[in-house]
This record gives C-alpha cells, sequence and structure tokens, in this order.
C-alpha cells in the first residue's frame, strides 16, 4: 500500500464514519453527490436516498417554500462560506436544531465544482441555553418585582417616617411660639431669652424643610410612575411666575437678570418645569460672588431634538470635584446659604424622567452654566 | 396658605363659640390647640378626646343631655381606635348628633393631597396643615 493511497483512503473513511456530524457534499446545484454515516444518522435518509436528491429536502417545508437552500448556496459561494444555526428536517419530518457550514468547492484550476456541507445537531445545547435563558429571565423578572416592591416599601417608609416627623417636629414649633407670647406676657423675654427661642424655631424649620423634600422625592417618585401631565408652557410666563418668588427680602444683593427666550413654549409638567427654573436660578442668585455684580442669564434656544434652558451666571462656580457630587442627594457645597441640598438632585431626575439630560460647566471665581435639555418632541 | 385661605373663605356666617372639641392622639396637639384656643378667648369650654371613638362618645353623650353640641371641632386624621375619616363617616351619618351648627376642622400634619381630597368629601368647614397658629385660628374665627 502506498503512501497516497493510504491517505486517500483514511480521508474517505474518516469523512464516511463520523458520527457525531453530518457530511455530504452537492454539486453546484446543490444535488447531493457524498452521504457519510453521520448524514445518514443525524438526518435519517439513507446513503442510497439520498444521493441525486437535492439538499433542500433537509430544510424545512416553509424554508424551501421561501427559496432558502437556493440562497444558502448563493451566499456560500459570494461569501466563501455559509454559516448559522437554525433548524433542519429529518427523514421522518421532525425538526433538530442544527449548527450548518456550506462551503463552495474547487478544482485546482478554480473552476466551482459544489459544495460541503458539515451539519451538527445541537438541539441538545438549545436547549439547555433556551432553559439557562428562561431561568435567567425568571431570576431577572423576579429580581424587578422585588426591586419594584423595595421602592414602594421605600416609599411608603419614606412617606410614613416624613408624616410622623413632622407631626413632633410641628409641635414643638407651636409650643415653642407658645412659650414665646408666655415669656413676653411675663416679661421674661430679654435679648438672651429670644435668641434662644428663635434659634430653637429655626432649627426645627430646617427639619421641617428637610421633611418636605424628602416627601417631595417620593411623590416625584410616584409622578415619574403615573406619567405626569404633560401641557403646553409658556417659558416667559413661568420666569414671571418664579421672579416674584425670588424677591423674597434677603442678606443679598439683588441681581441683574438677563433673558433671551428663542423657544417661548415647551411641552412638560408645568410644575416640574417650574421647579426645574426656580432651583437653576435660585442658586444663581444663592451662589453669587460678592466681590462682583451678580448677573444672571437665562435663554432658550431650540438644539434638534432638544429645547434647551441656559442658566448661566458669574458667582463662584465650582471645582471639577464639585461638579461630579452635584447632583446627589443632600449634597451642599458652602453653608452661607439656606438649603437642604435637594434641589439639584431633584432637578435632575425630572429632567431626566421625561427623556432630557442635564450639563453643567463651571469654573470656580468665574461662574457656572447650567445646560436643561428637554426632549422636544414629546 | 392655600390652606388658610380656604378656611377663610368658609367662614362667613360665625357662630359664637362656646364649646370646642379637639380630637388628636397626641397629648401634646391637645394641649397646643387648648392653649392657643384659650389664649385667643375661643370657646368657654374645651373638650379634649384622643381618637374618633372617644370624640362621638363624647358628642352622643351631650347629645343625650340635650345640651348644645360644640360648635367647633379640630380634629386629626392619622389617630388609633378610629381615624378622623371614621370619625367623620359616623358622626355625619348618626341621627343622634345634629351637626347644623359645628363647623368641623380637619387639623393634620398629613401633606398627602388625596387625604384632602378625601377629607372635603365630608361636611368639613376647612382643612388645615399643622401647627394651627393663632393667626390661623383667628382667620377662622373672625
Amino acid at each position: 500500500m502506498n503512501l497516497l493511497h493510504s491517505k486517500e483512503s483514511l480521508n474517505s473513511y474518516f469523512i464516511e464514519q463520523i458520527k457525531d456530524y453530518a457530511i455530504f457534499a452537492t454539486d453546484t446545484k446543490g444535488i447531493i453527490t457524498v452521504w457519510n454515516k453521520g448524514a445518514e444518522r443525524i438526518k435519517g435518509y439513507t446513503e442510497a436516498e439520498a444521493i441525486g436528491q437535492y439538499y433542500g429536502i433537509l430544510h424545512p417545508d416553509e424554508y424551501q417554500q421561501a427559496g432558502h437552500p437556493q440562497h444558502e448556496l448563493e451566499a456560500a459561494l459570494q461569501n466563501g462560506s455559509y454559516e448559522a444555526e437554525d433548524w433542519r428536517k429529518r427523514k421522518d419530518g421532525s425538526l433538530f436544531w442544527a449548527t450548518v457550514t456550506l462551503t463552495p468547492i474547487f478544482d485546482k484550476k478554480g473552476k466551482h465544482i459544489g459544495f460541503t456541507k458539515i451539519t451538527g445537531n445541537i438541539t441538545k445545547q438549545k436547549e439547555l441555553q433556551d432553559k439557562l435563558a428562561e431561568r435567567q429571565q425568571s431570576a431577572l423578572e423576579h429580581k424587578n418585582s422585588e426591586l419594584q416592591k423595595t421602592n414602594l416599601d421605600l416609599d411608603n417608609f419614606i412617606y410614613t417616617a416624613s408624616h410622623d416627623l413632622r407631626s413632633p417636629v410641628t409641635n414643638i414649633e407651636a409650643l415653642m411660639l407658645l412659650l414665646k407670647e408666655d415669656l413676653a406676657e411675663a416679661n421674661a423675654l430679654n435679648d438672651g431669652t429670644e435668641e434662644i427661642v428663635q434659634r430653637v424655631i429655626g432649627s426645627v424649620n430646617r427639619l421641617k424643610h428637610t421633611i418636605e423634600d424628602l416627601t417631595e422625592i417620593t411623590r416625584l417618585h410616584k409622578d415619574s410612575e403615573e406619567n405626569l401631565s404633560v401641557e403646553i408652557i409658556n417659558v416667559q410666563e413661568v420666569y414671571k411666575d418664579i421672579l416674584a418668588d425670588l424677591n423674597s427680602p434677603g442678606k443679598q444683593k439683588a441681581c441683574f437678570m438677563q433673558t433671551d427666550f428663542q423657544v417661548h413654549q415647551l411641552q412638560f409638567s408645568r410644575k416640574n418645569f417650574r421647579s426645574i427654573l426656580y432651583n437653576l436660578v435660585s442658586n444663581a442668585i444663592k451662589y453669587q460672588a460678592p466681590e462682583r455684580d451678580c448677573i444672571v442669564r437665562i435663554h432658550t434656544h431650540l438644539e434638534e431634538p432638544y429645547v434647551v434652558l441656559r442658566v448661566k451666571d458669574n458667582g463662584l462656580g465650582m471645582t471639577p470635584r464639585q461638579q461630579g457630587q452635584l447632583f446627589t442627594m443632600f449634597k451642599r457645597f458652602h453653608d452661607h446659604v439656606d438649603g437642604t441640598g435637594i434641589g439639584l438632585f431633584m432637578v435632575k431626575r425630572m429632567v431626566e424622567n421625561a427623556g432630557g439630560k442635564i450639563e453643567v460647566e463651571s469654573e470656580p471665581g468665574t461662574g457656572s452654566e447650567f445646560k436643561v435639555y428637554f426632549r422636544a418632541d414629546m | 396658605m392655600e390652606e388658610q385661605s380656604a378656611v377663610g373663605a368658609k367662614a362667613e356666617k360665625v357662630q359664637p363659640v362656646n364649646t370646642v372639641l379637639v380630637v388628636d392622639d397626641e397629648e401634646n396637639w391637645c394641649f397646643v390647640i387648648k392653649r392657643i384656643l384659650q389664649k385667643a378667648g375661643v370657646g368657654n369650654q374645651i373638650f379634649t378626646a384622643n381618637n374618633g371613638l372617644q370624640a362621638l362618645e363624647k358628642l352622643k353623650a351631650i347629645a343625650a343631655t340635650n345640651e348644645k353640641l360644640p360648635e367647633l371641632i379640630f380634629i386629626d386624621l392619622k389617630m388609633p381606635v378610629m381615624d378622623g375619616f371614621e370619625f367623620l363617616e359616623e358622626a355625619t351619618q348618626s341621627p343622634e348628633l345634629d351637626l347644623s351648627q359645628t363647623r368641623i376642622f380637619v387639623l393634620t400634619s398629613s401633606m398627602l393631597p388625596q387625604d384632602k381630597e378625601r377629607a372635603n368629601e365630608y361636611p368639613i368647614a376647612g382643612f388645615i396643615s399643622k401647627p394651627l397658629t393663632h393667626q390661623i385660628l383667628t382667620s377662622i374665627i373672625s
């Protein structure tokens, strides 16, 4: 037996006797010319039955009707091979999930002479994969419902806590007012005692605000789930409305306000838009630089697909580190102004809940610029 | 602020206040409300009850002696045994109680709009957020 002969017979035996993969060859038209044991085992056709048949009989009926077998031959020829994981049909009509590789074969001169096809039965793997995916999906759903429950619990907890906290806190406030009146009536209210009473009332008020903010967060959460009533709002109108609230007598200087509303109307929740504008403008005023006149510029313009609200100030500004923490809950960078540090957290949440985004640019000593992007296509 | 003006609007025909009933499970609130009433000179007699049931029993006891029911009632919402809503339901349905001369104010720490809506389903004279202050009381009485 010469070496060449043994190599050829080895090749043919090797292919013929592979049992776990169907290996067969076709001519250029897809007519089966070679059929191995594995093909017989996987597909159910004997060699005698298969040879001479169009290989499309191995596809599910609807694939045959849709011309898939021919398309796959063309794709293999065009791209050098065709690989897929897909359904294939056995002789008895049953289907199995297969990994298939269809490769064109050429003679020594480069002439296309046919195709080889290797098909593996991976139904078991697919079943396992499907089962795994199903398990993952149900685990995910379980986790999700747990999360929703936790969120609800948290909301309920915050609500109850804020209610239960508010009652004794307002009671202290009322008691302090009574005490102050009693002291005054008894002529016992001097500068010292009055200051103490005022400081207690001040602390109580701060605590009340914190509690109100907590309640506001849960409200926001509920709103996002229940979809706020969106309406067409007039930017100028809302601006004028908040100006009235901003004009409270404070220790700080008045600011020069410049407005340029290129977009006059906006579709959004009125309540939330007011809150966003109020927070940004009041922050700009609050964090003004004492050494220069405070200027706040408020602009709107269109930047498809967004309406952009810009609030720019020449105030204290922020370091990059501060900017990173800007939108977290209860974060305040300066203690010379009132506030609980919840405003920007809520602004961000309101904007993002409605599909928008918020950006900030700031430099210490120069000022800050906030840009709120409202979706214009809603 | 909203509550105050709403209250003010309803206080048109003012009856002289002789008796007041304060219903709150927190003793400190009963004390504060009582003191504010006394300071403002509102009510010759101030009763307190710690829940809706006590309040209902008190009112029925007064009605049984043919005495006049309180002209003013301040009632909290969240209370054990019988809460403010249950009290409103029972009191306004009770054939024994003629509340035509009584103004009922809900006085609560609740900030839930739902609570206000629900309370407004009953014939109440106003919904006040705690704390009750001298100014708010005056705006109710005047």
